[in-house]
C-alpha cells in the first residue's frame, strides 16, 4: 500500500503516469499555501484508494512538467486513467469532494 | 495604528486540513498569505533568535517593539513573562491575550505562542483559533505566522504559515526567518 506521495521529477513523470490504471498527480510549489492544505487532504485519503497511485511534482523545480500539462494555477490535481488525463481539479477542494471524484473513477473502471 | 505579529510555534497548513480552524481558514481566504520555510531552527528559542537577529532589548525600544512571551529567556521575555514549563497552552494564551489588550496601540506587539507544539491537537488549534480571533478584533495590521510546522517523524515539518495584512515580499518564494522582522517593521 502507498503510504506517502511519491515526489517526481519531470523525467520520472511519464513513466509514473503509465505505471498504473489510475494515477493522481499533485502539481504544487513550496510557496503556495493552499498546496500544503491540499497535500494533507491527499495524504489522509491515500489509504482509502489502494488501486490509485499518487505522486507530486514541485513546479518550481520542474516548470516544464507544469507547462506540458498546462498547469496555470496551483495547486492543480490531474487524474490520469490509462495514461491519459481524465479529470482536473484546481485549488483546494473538500476531502469529500475529492473522495467522490476518485470513487466515481474507480467504480467506472 | 494597532499593530501586532504573533508567532505560533509548530502550526502548519496541514492542520488547517485536519482540524478546519474556522477563523484561520477565513483569514487564509481573505488576506495575503504565504509559507515560511525553515529546516534549521525548529525550536521556539532557536527560531526566535534567528528572527530577532541582532535586535536586543535596547533596539526593540527604539523600534517600538513590545515583546510578549518571547522564548529566548527563561522565563520568557516581555509582557507577559512566563515559565512555560509550568503552565498549559490555555493559560499561556490567556496570559498573552490579557497583556496584549493592554499593550496594543503603544507599539508593535511581537508575541509568541510557545505551547501549541507541546499540546498539538485539533482541540488545541481550536483554542489558538479563538484567541487569534480575539486579537485580530483589536488590530489594524497583523501578521500571524509560524517558523515551522507540525510534528513529522522525529522533527518538525519545515513549512510554517504566514497570513498578514502585508503581502509576502516575493510572490513565488517562501519566506525565510531572517525576512520576518523586516516584514514586522513594515506592518
Amino acid at each position: 500500500m502507498q503510504a506517502e506521495m511519491e515526489c517526481l521529477s519531470d523525467d520520472e513523470l511519464e513513466e509514473f503516469i503509465r505505471g498504473s490504471e489510475i494515477v493522481v498527480i499533485d502539481f504544487w510549489a513550496p510557496w503556495c499555501a493552499p498546496c500544503h492544505v491540499l497535500h494533507r487532504i491527499i495524504q489522509r485519503i491515500i489509504p482509502m484508494f489502494n488501486c490509485i497511485k499518487f505522486g507530486r511534482v514541485d513546479t518550481q523545480k520542474y516548470p516544464e512538467a507544469a507547462e506540458q500539462y498546462s498547469v496555470y494555477g496551483l495547486p492543480t490535481l490531474i487524474i490520469f486513467k490509462h495514461g491519459e488525463p481524465v479529470d482536473r481539479i484546481v485549488g483546494v477542494v473538500p476531502r469529500e469532494v475529492l473522495i467522490s471524484r476518485l470513487k466515481s473513477l474507480v467504480d467506472a473502471s | 495604528m494597532r499593530v501586532a505579529a504573533v508567532g505560533i510555534m509548530g502550526l502548519g497548513y496541514g492542520s488547517f486540513a485536519d482540524c478546519e480552524p474556522k477563523f484561520l481558514n477565513m483569514l487564509l481566504n481573505s488576506y495575503p498569505r504565504g509559507v515560511v520555510e525553515n529546516s534549521e531552527n525548529q525550536t521556539p528559542k532557536s527560531a526566535w533568535l534567528k528572527i530577532l537577529g541582532n535586535i536586543g532589548p535596547e533596539e526593540m525600544k527604539k523600534l517600538s517593539i513590545i515583546p510578549s512571551n518571547i522564548p529566548i529567556t527563561e522565563p520568557t521575555m516581555g509582557y507577559p513573562s512566563l515559565d512555560t514549563e509550568r503552565i498549559t497552552l490555555r493559560e499561556e494564551l490567556e496570559a498573552v491575550y490579557s497583556e496584549f489588550s493592554k499593550l496594543i496601540g503603544r507599539g508593535r506587539v511581537v508575541a509568541s505562542i510557545n505551547l501549541y507544539e507541546r499540546e498539538e491537537s485539533c482541540e488545541s488549534l481550536k483554542l489558538v483559533d479563538e484567541y487569534l480571533e480575539r486579537m485580530y478584533m483589536d488590530l489594524d495590521s497583523f501578521m500571524f505566522f509560524s517558523p515551522y510546522g507540525e510534528r513529522e517523524g522525529n522533527g518538525r515539518n519545515k513549512y510554517g504559515i504566514y497570513i498578514s495584512t502585508l503581502p509576502r515580499p516575493q510572490e513565488d518564494q517562501t519566506i525565510k526567518l531572517e525576512e520576518i522582522m523586516p516584514l514586522i517593521l513594515d506592518l
